[in-house]
């Protein structure tokens, strides 16, 4: 059963261009999906229009067979590059709050996961700094036992070691029937959490996907070195 | 989901309402006691006390307009806030429908737009009558006109209609604005278009307190005789005018709502 | 810590021989309890499926057992140890070997090299 379906989907920011033009993708559950391409290709839009911030021009998405809304919103935990927070809230607030609307939301994750970053549940947000923040949103995002998670660049700004503190996280939100497509840059240190990837070209439309592990076997490189190539510069 | 949301919203606020209400009323004591000496410019009163129980005045009627403001000012500001800034991206996610979240607004809004005003009119009874002293309430009691209730009840809708209206089309306004997604031209515009309709609900509130003081009965503005069908049948179509314009600016904010997050 | 793997190999055929290795420098004892796959993909920071395939692996040549709900075991039969001993040895060998044929070096110069590094080493 497909946890995401988009059919024929179009966004435009600006008259004419066409960030995703005629956009078709279906992705399973139990999988891991790297979205990649260069900057302004519109992965972040697509997370935004699966997600529910953004309305599309034409085409549809399903999630878990849902069309956009409440019901599928209640499906998917998108963590966008951005934090969202009122800093006037403390986090045991925050944590309530997503308890309160969110069914599939796992507090007692949360408190754990928060308890070994070294975090201050009655800290108010704006006495954090911008890595804390950013780590109690991923905290937040992956508490939900979700169907579709999306990250938008969730190791972007973050230090090696919390870097690999997320990644493992993300992996141990795995299960068969959820699947978490991630966006991001560092595509060497992600790859080998990826079972596939999607390629998405400048002009709307995917340029390449399939499985990491036929990267290596079949085409004898690492992501990476895939996405180097194809998206390679000339001079 | 709209029970839930509705909790939040007034959570984020009534502590604060709670404090700036009181406060207004301790003001509206303080400014009522002062006033008989501090606007009697007569040399009858001693120049110093005049002095102090002008400030006294300046600033009790200062924290009381305060008060007003926070309480008509802080639900539209979350409004914005929650939609237009980067918490959208929290609300929008959040799994229920537009017409709750729009809801939500809508009745956070009225709450404590009509407690503010219900509290400003205690306010100015209560300056009134320490400045004044109690002369006594209210008029005659009204013969009772059966037709007085249709036409109160008429009335009532009108009135809850424009006040509905005014929230309405204050979202609208934000929701309009924030597309030139400049954070100082939206407050302008908002508070300009804005503070306009809220002083003519005001004045609502404002006349109901002078008249309840000034003993205008409602038989007062019925002329005698001229509540009959065809009146009734006219105020019917106001009624129906209002409500109207209620459900179309509704619409007009659902529809802005619709589409989505504005992202710059 | 989070495993890092090189560019030119599948990375579940990286795992397995990570496995081999932890069994044969003992880090694993014959008989132990292994990380289920679960723990294992958390720690390494690596897809949950790939460590699936690399266990599959394993299980195919015998170095490592399954045993239902009671989770995955190194296998207490020493055959197959030493077996995955000559399956990395030889695994090691043919990449010397592929390096040395890049560089041209002969056989008789393997030799003598493989010799002085021992020297070197001990």
């Amino acid at each position: 059963m497909s946890i995401l379906e988009c059919k024929g989907l179009k966004k435009a920011y600006k008259k004419g261009k066409y960030v995703l033009d005629d956009f078709n993708l279906n992705i399973e559950g139990g999988k891991i999906v790297g979205l990649l391409g260069p900057n302004g290709c519109g992965k972040s839009t697509l997370m935004k229009l699966i997600s529910g911030l953004l309305v599309p021009d034409g085409g549809e998405i399903l999630v878990a067979g849902e069309p956009v809304g409440d019901k599928s919103k209640a499906l998917v935990s998108f963590l966008p590059e951005r934090t969202y927070f009122n800093s006037q809230q403390k986090i045991s607030e925050l944590l309530d709050f997503f308890a309160d609307f969110y069914e599939d939301f796992d507090l007692e994750r949360a408190n754990n996961l928060l308890k070994i970053l070294d975090i201050d549940k009655t800290a108010r947000l704006k006495t954090l700094s911008k890595g804390t923040k950013e780590k109690v949103q991923l905290i937040l995002v992956m508490s939900r036992r979700a169907r579709l998670y999306l990250l938008d660049e969730p190791i972007a700004g973050v230090d090696p070691a919390a870097r690999e503190y997320i990644l493992g996280t993300i992996v141990d939100n795995y299960s068969d029937d959820s699947t978490i497509i991630i966006t991001t840059h560092l595509i060497s240190d992600v790859e080998q959490v990826l079972d596939d990837y999607v390629f998405l070209s400048g002009d709307g439309k995917i340029l390449e996907e399939g499985s990491v592990e036929d990267v290596r076997d079949k085409m004898g490189m690492s992501l990476d070195e895939r996405f180097k190539e194809v998206f390679r510069y000339v001079r | 989901m709209l029970g839930k949301l509705l909790k939040y919203d007034i959570r984020s606020f009534y502590k604060l309402w709670i404090i700036t209400a009181i406060t207004s009323l301790f003001f509206s004591v303080v400014g009522g006691l002062c006033s008989p000496y501090a606007l009697d410019y007569s040399s009858s009163v001693d120049q110093t006390i005049h002095t102090v129980t002008l400030i006294g005045y300046i600033i009790s009627t200062l924290c009381i307009a305060g008060f007003f403001a926070l309480g008509f000012i802080v639900p539209y500001y979350r409004f914005y806030y929650n939609y237009y800034t980067d918490e959208g991206y929290l609300t929008f996610t959040l799994p229920a429908t537009k017409h709750q979240h729009l809801l939500s607004k809508l009745i956070f809004a009225l709450i404590f737009n009509l407690s503010t005003a219900l509290v400003l009119a205690l306010d100015i009874i209560v300056i009134n009558l320490l400045s004044h002293g109690f002369d006594g309430f209210g008029g005659d009691v009204a013969e009772f006109n059966p037709w007085s209730i249709v036409y109160g009840a008429q009335v009532l809708i009108i009135v809850a209609s424009v006040i509905v209206s005014g929230v309405l089309l204050s979202f609208f306004l934000i929701s309009f604005c924030s597309k030139f997604s400049k954070k100082i031209q939206t407050l302008i515009g908002f508070f300009l278009i804005y503070g306009l309709f809220m002083i003519f609900i005001i004045l609502v509130f404002f006349i109901i307190g002078i008249g309840a003081m000034d003993g205008i009965s409602w038989s007062d503005l019925i002329p005698d005789g001229a509540m009959n069908l065809v009146t009734a049948l006219l105020l019917l179509s106001v009624d129906g005018a209002c409500v109207t314009v209620t459900a179309l600016l509704y619409l007009a904010e659902y529809r802005m709502l619709d589409k989505g997050l504005n992202l710059a | 810590m989070a495993w890092s793997f090189s560019a030119g190999t599948a990375v579940y055929i990286q795992i397995a021989r990570k496995i081999r290795r932890f069994v044969i420098s003992g880090k694993y004892l014959p008989g132990e309890k292994i990380p289920t796959v679960r723990q294992m993909a958390t720690d390494a920071a690596v897809n949950p499926n790939t460590v699936q395939r690399a266990f599959s692996l394993l299980e195919s040549e015998g170095l490592i057992e399954s045993r239902g709900t009671l989770g995955r075991f190194v296998t207490s039969d020493p055959e197959k140890v030493k077996r995955a001993r000559e399956i990395e040895a030889a695994s090691i060998a043919l990449e010397f070997v592929r390096e040395a044929d890049e560089l041209k070096i002969s056989k008789a110069e393997i030799i003598k090299l493989i010799e002085e590094a021992r020297n070197e080493h001990s």
